[in-house]
């Protein structure tokens, strides 16, 4: 493995001075590595701190081509909570720009493995949400995809989530970028969680104190949860329900199913759900009201979907038994 | 509910026939057990004997009046009100008591939201000095006279509580002198717990030392909550010990730092 020198610099383009956020799409391995090698080398040699993460065997085609010595800090697939591992990254960012470094620069293989199901959904709304949130962040990323293996609506979608397409040359302005709030509007609800089609294990009609339902997702996954997971579920299903009572119209209304490896629950409530669909996505700002409930809730579940539906809003979280450790 | 010779209940009643059956119980136990027992109320003291004891009955049990024990004023003055108590237990102790047993009637003290302020205050002050001595006192309050919002921060400054259950989500008081917070802190019982954290004593340059060892629940608010108490009315900082493990986690997910509110395991 050795350099590839044969591939143009890019001219020691300077360091971002705000989220610079690009899509690249490439049909072949050889249109990946004429924009991602430069990009990389470039920011190895202003200094910058320089990732390269997501996905292992498409991060392992980039790192071929990138002698061993240079200082490319290449991170592990997530494989546990992809809200839990932006949340790490995002901090990971903050901190190196609070500490003064040059530029950030980021080549992020995202995963899409499940079609527009799983693992792109979420991933995709977080795609959207950071072009907002991140904004001052100096870090220049680029998200390739792959036209031979990503799905047609992970194609689609990651068009409408990047306000920048990569080049060779340094990029320009993407026309079919639409802003988060739209973006993640226009998102569909994923489909319910298989154990819906049965009776809900526990079923709260109107619940008037979040304690009520803590105590209920207890009951229901006790048996089935190692001790911290399971606090931490019953701290998420705690914070979606006081959502629900504090800004929702009641009754609320909470069901909880338990299957032999994971946990659903849905909170429901007669009002129009929060109004800004970035909630919750990102960090809150410190100490400022709002965005804490559905973050943390985010952050203690492996999926968290906001339903807004005739005559009311549902907010269904599934939490696995066994949920891996994030490693990012 | 068996009383031991330390205790500071609150209690709730809606008639004076539910009165009289807890405060004579509880002044009898008490009086079984060697304390000098002390009923204190609004006077004149032989209408409030006859109210609450009866014709015929405890005429043992020393009867003051609200004005007397804790002053004239709306608001109760600490320092001078424990003093007489000090003096008091010294006193029942020389005469061979094993204590005090105290049934205090408080409802005409809490009229208004700021004398409220002020017996909360008092029932903490109190509370922590009583939690290593031989007194047990039951503070009464009277459904019909007091609104649950007023109630709520007292009754939650007491270890023992006998209210509707809903009254007091949570309790912050003295056990052997160490302050201590159970039950459940949560988005629904934080904005009580910032009422009932402003009413605790502060002395400037001291770190608050909560044991959250028996705390059933707290939630990001409740974390927040005593964040911004701390800011406002204790820069040097809030330690909860024993917190349990979700809390010290919920911490680490806020970025909380240690040198404001640490929870220590």
């Amino acid at each position: 493995v050795s350099e590839d020198t044969s591939r143009p610099a890019t001219g020691g383009r300077p360091a971002a001075r705000g989220l610079r956020h690009e899509l690249l799409l490439h049909a072949s391995d050889d249109e990946l590595l004429d924009v991602v090698v430069p990009f990389l080398l470039d920011g190895v040699d202003g200094g910058e701190a320089v990732f390269v993460g997501g996905d292992d065997r498409r991060s392992a085609l980039v790192r071929a081509h990138i002698a061993p010595g240079r200082d490319v800090t290449y991170l592990p697939e997530a494989g546990g909570r992809t809200a839990r591992g932006i949340a790490d990254l995002v901090n990971r960012f903050a901190y190196l720009a609070a500490n003064g470094v040059a530029g950030i620069r980021v080549v992020g293989h995202v995963p899409h493995r499940d079609g527009g199901g799983g693992t792109w959904a979420p991933w995709s709304a977080y795609e959207a949400v950071l072009n907002h949130t991140e904004a001052d962040l100096p870090v220049w990323a680029i998200c390739p995809f792959d036209l031979r293996t990503a799905p047609p609506e992970v194609v689609a979608d990651a068009r409408r989530a990047h306000p920048r397409l990569a080049a060779p040359s340094g990029g320009r302005p993407n026309a079919a970028y639409v802003e988060p709030e739209r973006f993640l509007r226009d998102l569909p609800a994923g489909p319910p969680d298989p154990l819906e089609a049965d009776e809900p294990t526990v079923e709260l009609a109107d619940v008037r104190r979040a304690h009520v339902a803590r105590a209920a997702v207890r009951q229901v996954a006790a048996e089935l949860f190692e001790p911290e997971p399971l606090e931490d579920l019953i701290v998420a299903v705690g914070e979606v329900t006081s959502n629900a009572l504090a800004h929702g119209v009641g009754p609320v209304a909470v069901r909880l199913w338990a299957g032999p490896s994971r946990v659903v629950v849905t909170v429901h409530d007669r009002g129009p759900g929060p109004k800004d669909p970035r909630l919750g996505l990102l960090p809150p700002r410190p100490m400022r009201e709002g965005g804490y409930g559905l973050w943390i809730a985010r952050q203690y579940s492996d999926r968290l979907d906001i339903e807004r539906e005739q005559g009311g809003c549902t907010v269904r979280l599934v939490a696995q038994a066994s949920a891996l450790p994030v490693t990012c | 509910m068996t009383v031991g010779l330390v205790q500071h209940l609150c209690s709730v009643y809606r008639s004076e026939q539910r009165l009289r059956a807890m405060a004579g119980s509880f002044l009898a136990d008490g009086a079984a057990l060697g304390q000098k027992p002390i009923l204190i109320g609004p006077g004149p003291a032989s209408a409030l004997r006859a109210t609450v004891l009866g014709p015929d009955e405890a005429h043992d049990v020393d009867v003051r009046t609200t004005e007397d024990v804790y002053g004239p004023g709306s608001l109760i003055d600490p320092e001078p009100t424990l003093a007489a108590f000090e003096a008091e237990l010294e006193d029942a102790l020389g005469e061979g008591y094993r204590g005090l047993r105290l049934v205090a009637l408080l409802s005409t003290k809490v009229t208004d939201p700021a004398a409220a302020r002020s017996v909360a205050r008092w029932e903490h002050i109190a509370g922590r000095w009583q939690s290593d001595q031989p007194v047990a006192s039951m503070c009464a309050y009277d459904r019909r006279a007091v609104d649950p919002a007023i109630l709520a921060p007292i009754a939650c400054v007491h270890p023992s509580v006998d209210v509707p259950p809903d009254l007091c989500p949570f309790r912050l008081f003295a056990r052997r002198g160490q302050l201590t917070l159970t039950g459940v802190v949560d988005v629904q019982s934080a904005p009580l717990l910032a009422r009932v954290l402003s009413a605790i004593e502060v002395e400037p340059g001291e770190r608050l030392v909560l044991d959250a060892s028996e705390l059933e629940f707290i939630d990001h608010r409740g974390l927040l909550t005593i964040l911004e108490h701390l800011r406002r009315e204790r820069p040097a900082g809030v330690t909860l010990l024993g917190a349990p493990a979700f809390a010290s986690r919920l911490s680490d997910l806020l970025g909380l730092v240690p040198d404001e509110l640490e929870l220590r395991s």
